[in-house]
C-alpha cells in the first residue's frame, strides 16, 4: 500500500527509540545467557529477567509522559499504523489469548482453531464495517462516541455501563496470567504479586495515558513476538531443519498422527452444539489433533467464530486504539498490519502445539519400550506437568500438563536454555500487562470523561480532566488487582465471556450506528437492553429452549436480536433529527475534520460569543 | 473535499465493496472448517489438507481480503474525492 503523507505527523525519531528498546531487550537476554553459562543462580537470572522486562517497559510509558488531555485521551493522533498494527495484536491476543489459544490448540487440535479463526474474522469485520468511521468520529471512548452520536446522555450511560464490564472481566483475566507468568519468574505471595503488577501498570499508564498505553505496548508486542518467535524458530529447526516452522511441520504433523494411532488416542464425536474447551489447570492430552469436531460441535464451531468476531468488532478497548491513528486511512492500514501478525501467531501456535505433541508422543512410545523420557521429565521438573506415580508404563492420559504454560514449556522440551524459557514467560508477562493495559486506559476515560465530566468535559481544565483520569485508573488497577487474587475463574473462559460480553451489547449498536441512519436513541436503547436479556438469560440458564446456550456463543444469538429490536423500536419512534442525520453522513466519509473536533470547536465558539 | 451530491454514489460504493469483500469471505470462512475431515484425507506440503486450509488458508485469504478491500476502498475514497487532505 502506499506511504502518505500523514507520515510527516509522526516523530521521526520513532524508528530510533524502539531500536534502542529493541537492542536493550536483546542485550537482557544475551546478558542473562552469559550468566547461565558462567553458572549463576538461576533465580536471580528469572527476577532479572522479569525486573529488567517490567522497567524497560514502565520506562517506555513513563517517557511518553503528557500534561496536556488531547494527548492523554487519543496520543495526538499521531501512531504510525504499523505500531498501532502491533498494539492491536498485543491486545487482541492479551496473556489470557496467548496463552489459552496455544494451550487448548495443543490439548485439543483442530477443535480450538474457531477461537483464531474468530479473531481474524473480528478484525477483518472491525476494518469493514466499524472502526474507520469511529476514527472519522473522532471521540476516544466507544460510549462517548455513542453518546455523541445519538446526542444522547440515556444512550451514552447506558452504553458506558455494558462498556465497563467486559473491559473489567478482560482486565482481571490478563492480572491472573501476569500473575501466573510472574509466579514462574519470581515466586512472591500473590497478594504481594498483584499489588506489584497494579503498581507497574499505574506507574507506565498514569503519566501519558494513551500516549503511553500506545508506546509501551508496541514495545510489549516486540517482546511478545520475539519471545514466542525465537524458541518457535529453534524448534523448527531441532525437527525440521527449517527456521520457518509455521510452514514446515506438515511431515511432523504426519509423525504424530501415526504416533497418535499408535497410543491409541480416541477420536470423540460431539453433538452439533458441544462446546468444551479446555479447562485451567492440569489436562492431558486426549484426543487426535487433526480429527475435526471432538471437543467442539460443527455448530458451536460455526456460533464460536461469529461469537468472537462480533466480540472483538465491538470491544471497546480494541475500537478505541482506531481513534490514535492520523487518518482513516492509516486505521484501516494498521488493522491489516494486526491481520498479518495474528494470523502469524496462529500458525506460530499450531506449530508448537504439533512440536510439542510430537516429542511427548515419542517420549511416550519410547518409555512404553523401556527407554528415557528425557522430554516429560524437563516438563515435570520445570513443573508444567505432572505424571501419575504408581504406573509402570505411561499412558497419554497419565501425563498431565498445564494448559496456560503451552508457550513456555516449548523451550523446556527441547532442553533450550534456561532464559529462554525465562524469556517466553517474561513474553507471556508482556502480552498480560498490554491486554490489562489496554483495558485499564479505557475504564478511567469511560468514568472520566463519560460519567464525571460528561457531558461538557472540555468546560473542564486539562489538569482537571488528566486528575481523575489518573486517579480512577490507580483505583481501577487496585480493584482488578484485588479481584484478580479473590475471584475464581479460569483466564480463557473470562476473556472468551468478556467477548461475548461486548459482542452481545456493543456491537450490533455500533454496526447499526453507521450502517442505518434511521436508528435513533430509543431503538439504540432497546437494542442494548434487549441483548443484556439475552445475556443474562445464558448467565442464569444454560438451557434454552432445550439448547445448551454457552455464554461465549450468546452473541450469535443476542446480536441478531437486537439488530431487530433496535430497527422496530426506531421505527415506532420518531426519527433522528437532521442535525443527526448530517453527522452520521459526515461520519461516512473519510476526508474533512473529524466530528468530534467540529463539535467542540463550535462549543467552544459559542461558549467565548455568550461570554 | 467531497461534493455533497457525491455522498449517495460514494457511499453505495463503499457498501457494494464491503458486500463484495466481507460476504466471501465470512462464507468460506464458515463452509471450508466444516468439511475439514473429508480434506484430511489429502496432503499439501505435509499437512492434512483440510487442516491446513482451515489454518493457513484461511490466514491467507483473510489477509489477502484485507488488504485487497484498503486498496479498493482507498481507490473509491479517491475517486469521489472523499479521501482525507493532509
Amino acid at each position: 500500500m502506499p506511504d502518505r503523507q500523514s507520515a510527516t505527523l509522526v516523530n521521526p525519531m520513532v524508528g530510533i527509540y524502539f531500536g534502542i528498546f529493541a537492542a536493550s531487550l536483546a542485550a537482557i537476554v544475551v546478558l542473562l545467557l552469559i550468566f547461565e553459562k558462567l553458572g549463576f543462580a538461576e533465580r536471580s537470572l528469572k527476577t532479572t529477567m522479569a525486573l529488567g522486562a517490567m522497567t524497560l517497559f514502565a520506562s517506555v510509558g513513563i517517557g511518553a509522559y503528557t500534561n496536556r488531555f488531547r494527548e492523554y485521551a487519543n496520543a495526538g493522533r499521531r501512531i504510525p499504523a504499523f505500531y498501532n498494527g502491533l498494539t492491536l495484536t498485543v491486545t487482541i491476543l492479551g496473556g489470557a489469548g496467548l496463552t489459552g489459544l496455544s494451550g487448548a490448540l495443543f490439548l485439543a487440535g483442530f477443535d480450538m482453531l474457531f477461537m483464531g479463526l474468530g479473531l481474524l474474522a473480528g478484525l477483518t469485520a472491525m476494518l469493514m464495517l466499524v472502526a474507520p468511521f469511529v476514527r472519522k468520529f473522532g471521540v476516544p471512548t466507544i460510549p462517548g462516541y455513542l453518546g455523541k452520536r445519538f446526542e444522547s446522555t440515556p444512550v451514552r450511560l447506558a452504553s458506558a455501563s455494558l462498556a465497563v464490564i467486559p473491559l473489567f472481566i478482560f482486565l482481571i483475566a490478563e492480572f491472573k496470567i501476569a500473575l501466573l507468568a510472574l509466579s514462574w519468574l519470581v515466586p512472591m505471595a500473590p497478594a504481594f504479586a498483584a499489588a506489584l503488577l497494579a503498581f507497574v501498570l499505574v506507574a507506565t499508564l498514569a503519566p501519558g495515558g494513551v500516549r503511553s498505553l500506545s508506546w509501551s505496548s508496541a514495545a510489549q508486542a516486540l517482546a511478545v513476538l520475539v519471545a514466542v518467535l525465537l524458541p518457535t524458530a529453534i524448534a523448527a529447526v531441532l525437527q525440521t531443519n527449517l527456521p520457518f516452522g509455521q510452514f514446515s511441520h506438515g511431515p511432523t504433523l504426519r509423525a504424530v498422527a501415526r504416533d497418535e494411532a499408535t497410543l491409541g488416542l480416541q477420536i470423540p464425536i460431539a453433538t452439533l452444539l458441544t462446546f468444551e474447551v479446555p479447562g485451567q489447570g492440569l489436562q492431558a492430552f486426549a484426543g487426535r489433533y487433526t480429527s475435526a469436531f471432538g471437543n467442539v460441535g460443527p455448530l458451536a464451531f460455526v456460533l464460536g467464530i461469529l461469537s468472537i468476531m462480533a466480540g472483538v468488532a465491538g470491544s471497546p478497548a480494541l475500537l478505541a486504539r482506531a481513534v490514535t491513528m492520523p487518518t482513516v486511512y492509516d486505521t484501516r492500514k494498521s488493522i491489516g498490519w494486526a491481520v498479518i501478525l495474528v494470523g502469524l501467531m496462529l500458525t506460530t501456535f499450531s506449530a508448537v502445539a504439533v512440536f510439542e505433541r510430537h516429542v511427548l508422543a515419542e517420549d511416550l512410545l519410547r518409555q512404553s519400550s523401556g527407554g528415557a523420557a528425557p522430554g516429560i521429565a524437563a516438563l515435570v521438573e520445570h513443573g508444567f506437568a505432572t505424571i501419575a506415580t504408581g504406573e509402570a508404563r505411561l499412558k497419554p492420559g497419565s501425563v498431565m500438563i498445564e494448559r496456560d504454560a503451552t508457550l513456555v514449556a516449548l523451550p523446556a522440551l527441547f532442553a533450550l536454555p534456561r532464559v529462554v524459557v525465562s524469556l517466553v514467560a517474561a513474553g507471556i508477562l508482556a502480552a498480560a500487562l498490554a491486554g490489562a493495559a489496554a483495558s485499564l486506559t479505557q475504564l478511567a476515560l469511560i468514568l472520566g470523561e463519560d460519567v464525571i465530566h460528561a457531558p461538557q468535559s472540555w468546560l473542564y481544565s486539562d489538569n482537571q480532566r488528566l486528575t481523575v483520569c489518573r486517579i480512577a485508573m490507580a483505583i481501577l488497577a487496585a480493584a482488578g488487582a484485588t479481584a484478580a487474587i479473590s475471584v475464581p475463574g479460569d483466564p480463557l473462559m473470562l476473556y472468551l465471556n468478556a467477548l461475548a460480553f461486548s459482542g452481545a451489547t456493543l456491537f450490533p449498536v455500533l454496526l447499526l450506528s453507521v450502517w442505518w441512519k434511521r436508528l435513533n436513541a430509543l431503538g439504540t436503547l432497546a437494542a442494548l437492553a434487549s441483548s443484556f436479556v439475552v445475556i443474562l438469560i445464558a448467565i442464569g440458564t444454560t438451557e434454552l429452549s432445550g439448547l445448551s446456550l454457552p455464554l461465549a456463543l450468546a452473541p450469535a444469538l443476542a446480536a441478531p436480536i437486537a439488530i431487530v429490536v433496535g430497527m422496530i423500536v426506531s421505527q415506532l419512534t420518531p426519527p433522528p433529527g437532521r442535525h443527526i442525520l448530517e453527522s452520521v453522513r459526515d461520519l461516512r466519509v473519510p476526508g474533512g475534520e473529524t466530528v468530534y473536533d467540529r463539535e467542540l470547536r463550535r462549543a467552544r465558539q459559542r461558549s467565548s460569543t455568550n461570554t | 473535499m467531497m461534493e455533497r451530491k457525491e455522498r449517495k454514489p460514494y457511499w453505495r460504493h463503499t457498501k457494494w465493496q464491503v458486500l463484495t469483500s466481507l460476504l466471501p469471505f465470512l462464507l468460506t470462512l464458515i463452509i471450508l472448517p466444516l468439511y475439514a475431515d473429508e480434506l484430511n484425507a489429502r496432503r499439501f506440503m505435509g499437512f492434512p489438507l483440510g487442516y491446513f486450509l482451515a489454518c493457513h488458508g484461511l490466514v491467507l485469504i483473510a489477509i489477502i481480503t484485507v488488504f485487497s478491500y484498503n486498496n479498493r476502498q482507498d481507490a473509491i475514497d479517491h475517486w469521489h474525492g472523499a479521501q482525507e487532505d493532509l
